[in-house]
């Protein structure tokens, strides 16, 4: 492998872009050359070193590092062990190892320059799966790079790309007919308006004029457009519309970013369109999200979207609770929606635990003690003491339905399982709580309970109805077990779905599935 | 783990080799939130298994061990990320991780004022990657440049701070 290409692999895998063949070919390059384990060891060494320096400072607190939460976790404990050292000398207290197998001092090293390094013990058992096969192919003797020499002296620091240069100076507007497509109700953030004459800051109230645009900044900015016939178009952070233009109908030319759109029955043959530099989305009356990123994915909530896709012209046609994404190697066929706000029907939200970048955006993990895992199912390893909370980062409002599927691997003996809503405003609290023998549903001090018909290991779902006259109503699997009220004041809740355990039993897990949000009457 | 020397002793070796350790996962594990969290159940558990030591040996080849367990504790509670290299490899990093380890310890302190050195440009595109997290691709589609163009701009950034920490470091020996 020439270091030119070995520098290629190295690249794309701190940026995450290294492919299956990419992969195979580094394992190879990593198995059979020690230069190039070097380069490889600096290069990750050096991306792990600018995430640390350059890092932002609370991407998600809990999946975050924090070393000084760890030093200062350290140190409490110091402190605690040592006390409980002085105060019983003799007997100190045996403690259960937090991990599956124990770690054992280290098998002494071959003196250097070849220290090797050995895990401290076999690996551990499988505790619920094997192992996954190592996806890397046998070894192939690869040749090994010549020797870059080092550079002594700093080279120039790299300019990737210029800016673009200034707009220039904006002329005095011509006198002219403005035609007005749509108003600016609300804008948060950084919003502009683009115009020919060139870019300005956006307010609320703002007119926007045929063949003008809209943008959206990062961070939480946005905007909502509405229209005369009341169809209201909100632009997500990032977000470009680089034009929109009401002739024969309305057409919004997204650029890039995401936006949802509540479209009403629209004219005969004067659809509202919207453009992607990769797909068509022609649209009568619908609520919808429409993504231009790589491709284009749209998701239709209600109603019916002629999608076009630009490169070969190919339509279908997506209905309510589907979705379709136009761009290079992907089917455009509709498929199911199966997560987010476009579900179809009642649904106001729904989770299948299968996209996790898409997780981390919508949800905030909070856990001490416990590994978790989001790929899939909400997997909790109850093998540790600790907790675990999920929550939602949205806000809902009742009346509503939660349902969520819960499963059990183990008795839940020391595990308390949890469904939890706590408004905004106020301390108002909803528990659903599952511990080994009984299921309990509170309301700030009420406590409703019931003994749990099954004590082993199990799926089951769960099911809790917030009415709008403050009833609560637990079901599993269907069948009415609980029945509380709460206050009838509107709030707004957010849902967390947490796992508490201490002396669990071995290898036991708790996992959450299919968690979905409906609108009740 | 039962004295004050104790304490001061692990903070000591823990704070020295913990970036070895995190940069370790990351190679492993591919992703950094997961390397992350992986870094934090295996801080702990150095902490706890402290009195197991052996101070006759090397400490970071100890945390070594340790983090390469819990890489496969993390596996199997999560079974979708499959380990990209054979598990012989994944030793052999750690053994060349713990050779060249007083090489990167000098390039990590340097690391800040290379990036100092950066054009304006250059920095705002480490910002777009390592600040705000974001992929290739939408740092090209936010910056009107290919996939192809962030890709190289990148790499010769990362090629300059390579340089230019491994630099710092030769001339931090020369005058040592």
């Amino acid at each position: 492998m020439t270091p030119e290409r070995l520098q290629e692999l190295l690249n794309a895998f701190v940026d995450d872009q290294l492919d299956a063949p990419g992969q195979r070919e580094l394992a190879r390059a990593l198995e059979s050359d020690e230069e190039a384990r070097r380069a490889f060891v600096r290069a990750a060494d050096q991306h792990q070193a600018l995430r640390d320096l350059l890092g932002p400072a609370t991407i998600q607190e809990t999946r975050r590092w924090k070393p000084w939460a760890i030093l200062g976790a350290i140190a409490a404990a110091a402190v605690i062990t040592l006390s409980a050292w002085l105060l019983r000398p003799a007997t100190p207290p045996s403690k259960e190892s937090p991990v599956a197998t124990p770690e054992r001092k280290p098998a002494p090293p071959p003196p250097r320059p070849q220290p090797p390094v050995r895990p401290p013990e076999p690996a551990p058992a499988p505790v619920t799966r094997p192992e996954p096969a190592p996806i890397v192919p046998p070894p192939r003797p690869v040749p090994p790079p010549p020797r870059a020499p080092e550079k002594a002296s700093p080279p120039v620091p790299p300019e990737p790309r210029p800016e673009p240069p200034p707009p220039p100076p904006t002329p005095a507007p011509p006198k002219e007919t403005v035609i007005a497509v749509a108003t600016l109700e609300s804008v948060r953030g950084e919003v502009a308006l683009l115009a020919a004459a060139g870019r300005k800051a956006a307010a609320a109230g703002q007119i926007v004029a045929a063949g003008q645009g809209v943008s959206t900044g990062g961070g939480d900015s946005a905007a909502v457009l509405v229209f005369p016939d009341a169809s209201r178009v909100e632009l997500r952070p990032g977000t470009l519309v680089e034009e929109i233009l009401a002739a024969a109908g309305k057409r919004l030319l997204l650029a890039r970013g995401s936006l949802v759109a509540d479209v009403v029955k629209q004219p005969p043959g004067q659809p509202m369109v919207f453009a992607t530099r990769h797909a068509e989305a022609v649209v009568l009356g619908t609520r919808l999200a429409l993504g231009c990123f790589e491709g284009t994915k749209l998701e239709v909530k209600e109603g019916q979207v002629r999608f076009t896709r630009l490169s070969d012209k190919r339509a279908v046609t997506v209905d309510g609770g589907e979705y379709s994404i136009a761009a290079k190697g992907a089917d455009l066929n509709p498929k199911r929606t199966t997560r987010g706000p476009m579900m179809a029907g009642t649904a106001i939200w729904g989770e299948d635990f299968q996209e996790p970048d898409e997780i981390e955006k919508d949800w905030s993990l909070k856990r001490t003690g416990l590994v978790v895992a989001t790929r899939g199912q909400l997997d909790i390893d109850c093998s540790g003491d600790g907790e675990a909370t999920l929550s939602h980062r949205g806000r809902f409002t009742a009346p509503i339905r939660v349902s969520v599927d819960v499963e059990f691997t183990q008795r839940l003996k020391g595990t308390l399982v949890a469904l939890r809503f706590q408004s905004w405003r106020t301390t108002e609290l909803v528990h659903i709580d599952l511990d080994e023998e009984r299921y309990y549903l509170r309301i700030g001090d009420q406590n409703t309970t019931m003994e749990a018909p099954r004590r082993n290991a199990r799926r089951e779902r769960w099911t809790v109805e917030l009415g709008a006259d403050g009833g609560v109503q637990l079901l599993i699997d269907g069948k009415p077990m609980l029945k509380s009220r709460r206050p009838a004041t509107p709030e707004e809740f957010h849902i967390t779905l947490l796992t508490r355990a201490k002396d669990a039993l071995p290898a036991s897990h708790v996992r959450f599935d299919n968690f979905l949000i409906e609108r009740v009457k | 783990m039962g004295t004050t020397e104790d304490r001061s002793e692990f903070l000591r070796l823990f704070l020295k080799v913990q970036p070895a350790v995190r940069s370790y996962l990351l190679s492993l594990l591919r992703n950094g939130v997961d390397a992350d969290d992986v870094f934090q159940e295996v801080s702990l558990v150095l902490w706890e298994r402290f009195g197991d030591y052996d101070a006759s040996f090397p400490f970071l080849n100890w945390a070594f061990g340790i983090a390469r367990n819990h890489v496969a504790r993390w596996r199997r509670s999560a079974p979708r990320t499959r380990a990209w290299l054979p598990p012989e490899v994944e030793e052999k990093l750690a053994v060349t991780y713990a050779e060249i380890e007083d090489e990167l310890a000098p390039r990590r302190t340097a690391l800040r004022n290379c990036v100092e050195k950066l054009g304006a440009h250059a920095r705002e595109l480490l910002s777009l990657r390592y600040e705000k997290l974001w992929s290739l691709q939408r740092i090209a589609q936010a910056r009107g440049m290919s996939l192809n163009a962030v890709n190289k701009a990148l790499g010769k950034i990362r090629k300059f701070l390579s340089d230019c920490t491994g630099s710092t470091r030769l001339e931090e020996m020369g005058s040592a």
